[in-house]
């Protein structure tokens, strides 16, 4: 595609632009329980949540988040865009905004960025890929020449309310992500965001951009079984892998480094193995996998978009961090994942991000480093 | 009008009172009451339709109030401390569309865009791409609003992509898709 990457940048609890990088070489987890985060909401909730350390509990969860992440990730050159995007899942679900992030984005970019505000369009939603898909998207648009600067920001937050939910529904961790791991209990939900400009090349040349990464083509598909639960045999979400790879005119060996979804659930981190297995075989072993949810959490809507911009860092340099909260490796999966603490060389210069959301939206997304 | 055929259709209801789609019988029928009228449009698009293949179907739904009923429900149990999660995970958005693919069985992408009339032409842009660049190529695509009374309206148009390529699509026929989906909005409260 004729699509590409520049200045992404994303903001965790573990941190943000190289700061963030430098936490997740060094295997540190940005995780705390819950019951520092929200004390009167969950005083014997001690399980871990990648929460965004300052924020009240009392005003718009999101808008706060709009705010770091407004300051620290948007740069100059986003002035250039000719289309802003955003991606979320649902944003507060409490308050003036509740389940309308779209309206918190407006609302945000027309009292802070008024240049970019009339830019802004829509916000894609497809559960925990919306990150992913906004990346997608833009990159049709500006491949199709439509634009050649669009700026996609994906944002979501960890409410008390969205925690209670899902404590409830069993997703989150009994105490911390533990993506592939025998012992895993769930996944770590947290919040936070990224930003990142897709550009062709005539806005390539517009931004005289150096540090470039190719989105070589990406995939969606939809299980159309469970409204919660992933499709058990693997296929649908595996069918997003091979949409992406055969868009990208890409075999499995090319493929360097794969950033999984591996949310740390039982059921999905098996279904993800299989998944995988199915679309690379026998290659699969000698591609560097990892997860970070352990080390940031699960950022729901924002997950997709911020997972890709890891996947551009560790492409350009070369080293796959290792996976934080992975201790004692589940064999049956059988993933030649890194283990926590320990980084891994990246040989190839291309890799894969997967994200997997309620409604059982499946998404993949090939990126190439030309740095 | 050389590579892709685009149909239309529409789809009404006088008020919010609005049934469970006989295509999410014997399936998750808790859908919102967006995501019931999005599935609805989707069936009556279909019988007019009704002989392609949807296993690689895509599903775009444009929509700007998401699932309200069901936020609300959740939102008012969070003020006691009570969870609402079935409410929950079926008040995003993306229901819209991932209903339409339950019900549907459908196996291409699902995801809603968010927004206003002014999402509509980047939409139209990525349903005439997936429609040509996914296996056997056709988008649903959807625009649901709450109408001026209590009811809701919703424009839907199947695209049938015959290539891998855009280059073939006529401006004329970029036009009467947008023309067709547009109308909705004119019908939007908001």
């Amino acid at each position: 595609m004729d699509a590409f990457i520049v200045h992404p940048n994303a903001f965790t609890s573990l941190g943000h632009s190289e700061n963030l990088w430098r936490n997740l070489l060094d295997g540190r987890c940005g995780l705390t329980a819950a019951n520092t985060i929200f004390p009167e909401f969950f005083p014997d909730n001690f399980s871990k949540i990648g929460a965004i350390s300052g924020l009240s509990t009392h005003d718009s969860r999101l808008m706060q988040i709009l705010h770091r992440v407004g300051y620290s990730l948007i740069p100059e050159e986003a002035n250039n865009c000719e289309l802003i995007l955003g991606a979320s899942s649902l944003g507060d679900l409490e308050g003036s905004f509740a389940g309308d992030p779209f309206g918190c984005i407006q609302h945000y970019l027309e009292n802070n960025k008024p240049t970019l505000a009339p830019l802004f369009n829509g916000v894609i939603s497809s559960a925990c890929s919306s990150g992913t898909d906004v990346l997608s998207l833009a990159a049709i648009m500006v491949h199709q020449q439509k634009y050649d600067v669009i700026g996609v920001l994906a944002v979501d937050c960890l409410d008390q309310g969205k925690l209670l939910q899902h404590v409830t529904l069993g997703t989150q961790a009994q105490d911390c992500a533990r993506p592939f791991d025998i012992n895993r209990t769930g996944t770590s939900f947290g919040e936070g965001g990224g930003f990142a400009m897709i550009v062709n090349e005539r806005g390539l040349k517009k931004l005289h951009a150096n540090h470039v990464f190719k989105i070589c083509g990406f995939g969606m598909s939809c299980d159309a079984k469970h409204i919660t639960a992933p499709d058990e045999t693997g296929e649908t979400p595996a069918l997003a892998i091979t949409r992406a790879l055969l868009a990208s005119g890409l075999a499995p060996a090319d493929v360097g480094y794969i950033n999984a979804h591996a949310s740390g659930t039982p059921l999905n981190d098996q279904v993800e193995s299989i998944a995988l297995h199915k679309a690379f075989g026998r290659t699969l072993g000698n591609i560097a996998v990892n997860g970070t949810k352990g080390a940031i959490g699960h950022l729901l809507g924002a997950t997709g978009l911020v997972e890709a911009i890891l996947t551009c860092w560790s492409l350009s340099n070369q080293h796959a961090p290792g996976t934080v909260g992975l201790e004692n490796k589940d064999e049956a999966l059988n993933l030649p994942v890194t283990v926590g603490g320990f980084s891994e060389k990246i040989l190839k210069p291309i890799g894969l991000s997967t994200t997997f959301g309620f409604g059982g939206v499946n998404s993949a997304i090939v990126i190439e480093s030309l740095n | 009008m050389d590579n892709l055929n685009c149909f239309f259709s529409s789809y009404s209801t006088p008020d919010d009172k609005v049934p469970v789609p006989d295509l999410l019988k014997g399936k998750d029928k808790r859908a919102d009451t967006a995501a019931r009228i999005a599935v609805l449009a989707a069936s009556n698009m279909l019988q007019e339709k009704p002989n392609i293949d949807l296993t690689s179907l895509n599903v775009v739904v444009i929509n700007r109030e998401g699932c309200k009923s069901h936020i609300n429900k959740v939102s008012n149990g969070i003020k006691n401390h009570q969870p609402a999660q079935g409410f929950f995970v079926r008040g995003g958005p993306q229901t819209l569309a991932t209903y339409t693919a339950l019900a549907l069985d459908s196996h291409g992408a699902a995801f809603t865009f968010v927004g206003d009339k002014n999402i509509l032409s980047d939409a139209i842009t990525t349903a005439f791409y997936l429609a040509n660049n996914i296996d056997n190529g056709a988008t649903l695509i959807t625009v649901v609003v709450k109408n001026h009374g209590p009811g809701y309206q919703a424009n839907s148009a199947l695209i049938l992509g015959k290539s891998g390529h855009l280059e073939g699509v006529s401006s004329l026929e970029e036009k009467t898709l947008h023309n067709h989906l547009s109308q909705a909005f004119e019908l939007d409260a908001n």
